[in-house]
């Protein structure tokens, strides 16, 4: 499964984005969603905060925003490689 | 000598003015929201942080006197650090990020207050709260500085790419003022609106430097972040919008525009940075650059003055202002605090019409 981070806002504003294709199953896909997407329907208070979106290649339409704050240490690994890649959107 | 005894940016500015100013800028200000709020989240939040690490409380601000605390976040996404540091203690903390916030946030409170009377983020004297050594994630180095709501958080980069994100203090400058145009104006985050919130914080960023080094605004570089980034690149520069960084190993080329022919049409989603919130900014980023050049002397005096004005008056700068709003905003505070047909009037019209914003 070919997954996509994207890195948005920050005081730059630049956008940053990365794909990586990982051997996470379907179930794993959903379990990790469930474990750090959050609703960003309440408008925040934060002023040039990072945000972060998570999307697998054949979900079109479908962007999850996430707190990398909560990701499980079972992940740690991939988000690090994900993390790493981070390039300029083009 | 001055012998205003209400605002000291008066005494920068002839009586005529100064008390007409005085009327615009009115006694009455929007209630600002209490201390008591942000406290009580302290509290909240201390009570569920792991036991092994000592949180303080921040305590009751003085409401007339500069009040900083400052607490070190490990490395870490703690959103309460530990207290290293508060108003009154002699014997700064060693390190240089430590340093570096506690003398800005000392120099923002000054800014405002000399030259606006203003006291403090709500002008009821809130406590300044930041936050150093900050990560989201303890994985990842935080390439970033953010105002929360209620408080700084500062990130130390990563030395391969970046210096730590308390390095300049337009940065200090620009979070803190997010803070003050959350009890003024309060911009939308979002859109035109939000591009105005991120250029108010950038002018009174880089205001706050000028100030503080007494650099005239035809000496003064105008780029925000310039010792940020490695090499000759700075995060934005109001001067020359979409030149300040290139090739840079984080961010690639600067994508700012600095007129409206150029503006970039963004989603208003996350990902699309809220309608392109920090890439549009720099079109009235531009055009407060222009009118401050035109006028010469320190920009903080007149230009800085007039925006100023304009953000404190919420009939002309609504919540969901666009650039044109703001336009006409600055060109009447303009005309009431200089004078119809002034250099100052012709000054702002200048940097909005070169902007391509009127």
């Amino acid at each position: 499964m070919q997954i996509t981070l994207t890195q948005s806002g920050g005081i730059a504003g630049k956008k940053l984005t990365t794909s990586l294709n990982t051997t996470l199953t379907y179930k794993e896909w959903e379990l990790l969603l469930g474990a750090i997407k959050i609703d960003t329907t309440e408008k925040s208070r934060k002023r040039d905060a990072l945000s972060y979106t998570l999307q697998k290649k054949d979900d079109k339409g479908s962007i999850t925003s996430i707190d990398i704050g909560a990701i499980p240490d079972a992940h740690t690994d991939l988000f690090k490689k994900l993390f790493d890649g981070l390039k300029p959107a083009q | 000598m001055c012998h205003h005894h209400r605002n000291p940016m008066y005494c920068i500015l002839p009586p005529y003015m100064s008390d007409k100013l005085g009327e615009l800028l009115g006694e009455e200000k929007q209630e600002a929201r209490s201390n008591e709020r942000f406290r009580e989240k302290r509290r909240s939040l201390a009570a569920i942080a792991p036991a092994t690490r000592v949180f303080k409380i921040a305590g009751d601000p003085p409401k007339t006197k500069l009040h900083r605390e400052l607490y070190d976040a490990h490395e870490s996404p703690m959103q309460i650090g530990e207290l290293i540091w508060k108003e009154g203690q002699k014997k700064l903390p060693a390190s240089a990020d430590a340093k570096r916030v506690i003398e800005g946030a000392g120099n923002v409170w000054s800014f405002y207050k000399k030259l606006f009377n203003r006291n403090s983020i709500d002008n009821k004297g809130m406590a300044i709260l930041q936050n150093i050594r900050y990560r989201e994630n303890k994985f990842k180095p935080f390439f970033n500085a953010f105002w929360d709501g209620e408080q700084m958080f500062y990130g130390t980069g990563s030395p391969k790419y970046t210096n730590s994100f308390t390095t300049d203090l337009d940065i200090i400058g620009h979070e803190l003022t997010h803070g003050i145009i959350d009890f003024e104006a309060a911009l939308n985050y979002e859109n035109q609106s939000g591009a105005l919130n991120e250029s108010y914080a950038d002018v009174f960023g880089i205001l706050i430097k000028q100030w503080v080094n007494k650099t005239p605004a035809r000496k003064a570089n105008w780029l925000i972040g310039e010792n940020i980034l490695k090499g000759p690149n700075a995060l934005r520069s109001m001067k020359a919008p979409g030149t300040a960084y290139k090739k840079d190993a984080v961010f690639g080329d600067d994508p700012q525009p600095g007129i409206m022919k150029d503006f970039v049409k963004l989603p208003n989603t996350e990902d699309g940075d809220c309608g392109g919130v920090h890439y549009n900014s720099g079109i009235p980023n531009h055009a407060f650059y222009i009118a401050a050049y035109e006028l010469d002397g320190n920009a903080w005096e007149k230009a800085g003055a007039i925006w100023y004005a304009a953000l404190q008056d919420k009939r002309l700068l609504k919540k969901d202002a666009d650039f044109t709003a703001a336009a006409s905003a600055t060109l009447k505070k303009a005309t009431s605090l200089f004078g119809k047909g002034s250099a100052e009037v012709k000054a702002v019209e200048k940097g909005w019409k070169e902007t391509g914003v009127i």
